[in-house]
């Protein structure tokens, strides 16, 4: 039977993860292939192995841009930093993918543990402080999450929902204005956001 | 024997001839520096490496502003990975001919291997403006000028190489590779990503026109046209770059997203799927 689009694709992802056992993004992509066919612990099973791929990629990368620099080949070191960044934002997008993926298996406790792992590898990654702020609102935390808000939009801007978040979480008696830009910061970014309820609350 | 190993002999005798003349010039005049110079350049041909630099270092001894000699000496002491003795050898050659294009364009590349890229940018700088056809050294100092700052030189300097010489199959590819990326900063001193698709796909073109077998070409091109959507093309070359080299991660990997890609559009057939990228 000849193999369709989709269990070709398949089938060159695994050909590249046989062919380099170091290559960290088509087990990535992998595990979004299959998490979009709803085969969710082989999903899983890839996500964990490409941050483990792309995290000992990172650091062995890191290891030799010292080394590098300690010769005094600076230009060699940069390549090599620039590089290992690279391997760290891919560990953080698997980890933060696997978050999702257990939170949806109502698994929060694991999940907050991938997405602190995901703001480990990469500081930058907005999308990570956003979850993280979801699962400490939802357990009452709401300071914690307001910061964690704060910092997903401090890292990407056009984090739209972690504006929204923003828009509902300031009291008002605090600072009406700062709430307000929030919620028309989100507006502006992504207009199908569904505000009926702040529509209400801000006029 | 064939018309080839006919040449070859003739040719070996007539080198064979040549050496035991000039031996016999130095035998008689030991200090007949121009024979030292072509015996060395004789011996250097056929490898015989050690008896070379001998020769050489004979010519700079008896004329000890010999520029040919000089530069020789450099690089050879550059194959010999002697690397002071390298840097010194070209820095005399410049001295003695400020205007010797070839011991710039040499002597950046032997800085270039030393990771002094200042000084390697320079040198190839200077070897454009002695010699302005000098499609290499334009190349190289395309190919070192990396950052995004300097992407718009880089440009400029593949673009007279392929000028020069619009066969020079890897100044078409490294410029289209430039172009596809397109990282390059602003006037407002900006970083920004500004692809030239449509140029680098005629370069990838021409480097592939120039050698089929290029796999990365094929590679390159793939993931271009994936970009501009033109999935069927793009799933051609990937496989072209997988039948050159079927070890190839990066192509399968590529080619799997563009699978993937053409999945989602027509997701019950992947013929369904090749007809809908290429409407």
């Amino acid at each position: 039977m000849p193999l369709s689009s989709p269990d070709l694709a398949q089938y060159h992802l695994e050909r590249a993860i046989a062919l380099d056992p170091d290559y960290a993004a088509p087990r990535y992509h992998l595990a979004l292939y299959l998490k979009q066919q709803e085969r969710v612990q082989e999903a899983l099973r890839y996500l964990g192995q490409a941050v483990a791929v792309a995290t000992r990629g990172a650091d062995a990368l890191a290891a030799r841009a010292t080394e590098y620099n300690e010769n005094h080949q600076f230009e060699r070191a940069k390549r090599c930093l620039h590089k290992s960044q690279a391997e760290r934002a891919l560990a953080a997008l698997a980890s933060c993918e696997m978050g999702l993926i257990l939170l949806g298996e109502g698994q929060s406790a694991e999940a907050e543990k991938r997405f602190t792992q995901a703001v480990e590898s990469d500081p930058t990654h907005a999308d990570a402080y956003y979850q993280l702020g979801r699962i400490a609102l939802e357990q009452g935390r709401e300071k914690e999450a307001r910061e964690l808000f704060e910092k997903a939009v401090d890292m990407d801007f056009t984090h739209a929902p972690a504006h929204l978040e923003l828009a509902f979480l300031i009291p008002s008696d605090e600072d009406q204005e700062a709430a307000r830009n929030h919620y028309l910061i989100a507006l502006d970014l992504d207009a199908s956001l569904r505000c009926a309820e702040l529509e209400k609350r801000f006029g | 024997m064939g018309l080839y190993g006919q040449v070859r002999a003739i040719r070996e005798a007539v080198i064979n001839d040549a050496r035991t003349h000039l031996e016999k010039s130095i035998e008689l005049n030991p200090d007949y520096s121009e024979a030292h110079f072509q015996l060395a350049l004789l011996l250097k041909d056929r490898g015989e490496i050690k008896k070379a630099q001998k020769h050489l270092q004979k010519v700079v001894e008896l004329e000890e502003n010999h520029v040919e000699g000089h530069y020789h000496l450099a690089l050879l002491c550059h194959e010999k990975k002697d690397y002071e003795k390298t840097r010194t050898y070209y820095l005399r050659t410049i001295e003695l001919d400020p205007h010797h294009a070839d011991a710039h364009y040499h002597f950046a590349l032997f800085l270039e291997e030393q990771e002094e890229y200042i000084e390697a940018k320079n040198l190839l700088q200077k070897t454009t403006d002695i010699e302005q056809n000098h499609t290499q050294a334009y190349y190289r100092l395309a190919r070192l000028l990396t950052d995004p700052d300097d992407y718009d030189l880089a440009k400029q300097n593949y673009q007279i190489a392929v000028d020069i010489d619009p066969d020079f199959a890897e100044a078409h590819y490294y410029l289209g590779k430039l172009l596809a990326v397109g990282r390059r900063i602003n006037e407002d001193g900006t970083l920004v990503i500004e692809p030239e698709y449509e140029s680098a796909r005629e370069h990838f073109k021409k480097a592939i026109e120039l050698n089929q077998d290029n796999h990365k070409a094929h590679f390159n091109m793939g993931k271009t046209l994936a970009k501009e959507k033109e999935y069927a093309s793009a799933e051609e070359h990937f496989l072209r770059a997988i039948e050159i080299h079927p070890d190839y991660a990066k192509a399968h990997y590529q080619l799997a997203l563009l699978l993937i890609e053409l999945g989602r559009l027509i997701p019950e057939h992947p013929e369904d799927a090749k007809k809908a990228s290429q409407s």
